[in-house]
């Protein structure tokens, strides 16, 4: 522990020295005796004061957990000398809070004698966390030295993001080659009715479908659609967000949506990647698997929003991340513009695409005064401007707010596509 | 006069949680007390142990009330044991007060035995003093 004198032993080295010269100069033994107990104390504490030799270990009881959990957690002292008052910080990063425990808080520490304490900690943010910062703060009996020390974390701690409510998924428009639970739009091998054509050289006799072939008096077999799996791309605008001082904002919100749809398409076998668009651009290849889904929420957990003023367009991203026929799930508060830029321009390329608008209009303060509601009258419509500019592309859009379960935009898209030969591309 | 300055700038050191002007309040205390030694007390006082006693005190707890700013969740009986030790060397201070005053009472009559032996004293504090600091740089 580095030590550092506290004002209190000058002080009292002062008051001693100025009460002996009183006496002197004055010839008054009675100021040389209010000098005494100073100079005692001074004794005293230079006699009693040794510098500590800290040991610490913190550990946690579980290293991946969930959002809105709890975990105990395990901090160990033992020191070499005795510790009269040891002050003890444990620096606790965002979405990291104290749920049972003091934190900061004093104790003493005997010589040779661990302490053990237990702390609950509350989980209220994804993230990928170091627990076991600490800052400690010792004295000597009487004050007159600080020691403190610095511990860096080492208890590493992943909080993966609560699970929105999903009930169906948004199908692509068109599949991949490989299997999967995905009923394909094109006939071929599989086990889903598709239609029934009149038999020909080649066809299976276990084809035919001998009702419609009695009903019709020609041989007629039964055509199915193969089951195929697709490729889901999660597109996340990381350039901005819009959050509540020291709260959530759309950016939380985004993160718990895409990671529920990446684990619900994994769930059906279908091969999702992840492009993180934004400040910094990061990305993961199309995969499918329990081990992608474990990786792609680990890059969830880190990504971060990024303040960067540089121009980015789709071709920054690598060629491989966006395969031909994949679903593009943008999930983004269309804030700026060069997300929006981007995918417009997927969109030309021929992308299937959908945008959820995670939006940040919950987030923003109430407009007051005649200016300030004028402006934010302003920016909501040039919001919905935006929204049919999307619309009229064939993107469909839809608003997503927070306490919303995240099945009724996906339904809203559902929906759109559905009745997309309304939509001019 | 001094000593109601001093009162006041110790309030003031308390209320802004500013530990620098606590010595020079402790002087000022002290210099009421020394004033009023030569207003009143031509002889030499023997509750000066009693005043060097509560002048400590004052400045311990001064000390102290800053020490526990911020506030801290402390465990049982850790205020306790710092209280027993202020107290302590309040009392032992008062104790040595006393001997020294004692010592001083003494008629020194030129004695060169005497004399030798305050220097001695003087020196060895002194020694010690800076033997001990030097420890504490060292580590």
């Amino acid at each position: 522990m580095s030590q550092a004198v506290a004002p209190k032993l000058t002080a009292y080295g002062t008051l001693a020295a100025l009460a002996l010269l009183a006496a002197l100069v004055l010839g008054r033994a009675e100021l040389a005796v209010l000098g005494v107990p100073f100079g005692l104390a001074l004794f005293a504490g230079l006699a009693l004061a040794r510098r500590p030799r800290l040991r610490v270990s913190f550990s946690v009881e579980h290293d991946r957990l969930l959002e809105g959990d709890e975990v105990g957690a395990v901090l160990e002292l033992e020191s070499d000398t005795a510790i009269e008052k040891l002050d003890l910080l444990l620096v606790l990063p965002r979405g990291v809070r104290i749920a049972d425990g003091d934190n900061p808080r004093a104790l003493r520490l005997a010589a040779g004698h661990p302490r053990t304490l237990e702390l609950r900690l509350a989980l209220t943010r994804f993230g990928g966390f170091l627990l076991g910062e600490l800052r400690l703060r010792a004295r000597d009996p009487l004050g007159f030295f600080v020691y403190e020390q610095h511990v860096d974390g080492d208890a590493p701690l992943r909080v993966y993001p609560r699970p929105e409510q999903v009930r169906s998924l948004l199908a692509p428009l068109e599949t991949q080659v490989f299997a999967g639970n995905q009923v394909a739009r094109t006939k071929g091998e599989g086990i889903e009715f598709a239609d029934v054509r009149q038999f020909a050289p080649g066809d299976r006799i276990r084809r035919i479908n001998w009702r419609a072939s009695a009903r019709r008096g020609s041989l007629w077999v039964t055509e199915s659609s193969p089951e195929r799996n697709a490729d889901v791309i999660l597109f996340l605008d990381t350039f901005a967000e819009a959050r509540r001082v020291g709260g959530e904002g759309t950016f939380e919100l985004g993160i718990r949506a895409a990671a529920t749809l990446a684990a619900r398409y994994l769930a059906r076998r279908d091969r999702v990647g992840i492009v993180g668009f934004g400040g910094v651009v990061s990305w993961l290849l199309p995969a499918s698997g329990v081990a992608h889904l474990y990786r792609i929420v680990d890059a969830f957990v880190q990504t971060e929003i990024t303040l960067n003023y540089a121009w980015k367009d789709i071709d920054v991203i690598p060629r491989g991340t966006l395969p031909a026929k994949a679903l593009v799930l943008a999930i983004s508060p269309l804030l700026d513009e060069r997300a929006q830029a981007a995918l417009l321009d997927l969109r030309a390329r021929g992308f299937d695409l959908a945008v959820v608008e995670v939006s940040p209009v919950p987030f923003t303060a109430a407009a007051s005064g005649r200016d300030e509601q004028l402006a934010y009258r302003l920016w909501l419509l040039r919001r919905e401007a935006l929204r049919a500019r999307f619309r009229r592309a064939g993107v469909p859009v839809t608003e997503w707010r927070e306490g919303v379960p995240l099945a009724a935009p996906l339904e809203e898209i559902g929906a759109f596509r559905r009745s997309a030969r309304f939509a001019r591309v | 006069m001094p000593g109601t300055l001093g009162t006041l700038l110790l309030l003031g050191a308390l209320l802004f949680s500013w530990p620098a002007p606590i010595p020079s309040a402790i002087v000022l205390l002290a210099a009421g007390y020394a004033a009023s030694l030569f207003l009143g007390h031509p002889q030499l006082d023997v509750s000066a142990p009693l005043v060097a006693g509560g002048l400590v005190l004052v400045a311990e707890l001064a000390y102290l009330a800053l020490e526990l700013r911020p506030a801290v969740a402390a465990e049982r009986g850790l205020l306790l044991r710092r209280s027993v030790v202020i107290g302590a060397l309040a009392l032992g201070s008062t104790a040595a007060g006393g001997a020294v005053l004692g010592a001083g009472a003494l008629p020194a009559g030129g004695n060169l035995a005497w004399e030798a032996i305050g220097v001695a004293a003087a020196v060895g504090v002194v020694a010690v003093l800076t033997r001990l600091a030097r420890e504490h740089a060292a580590d």
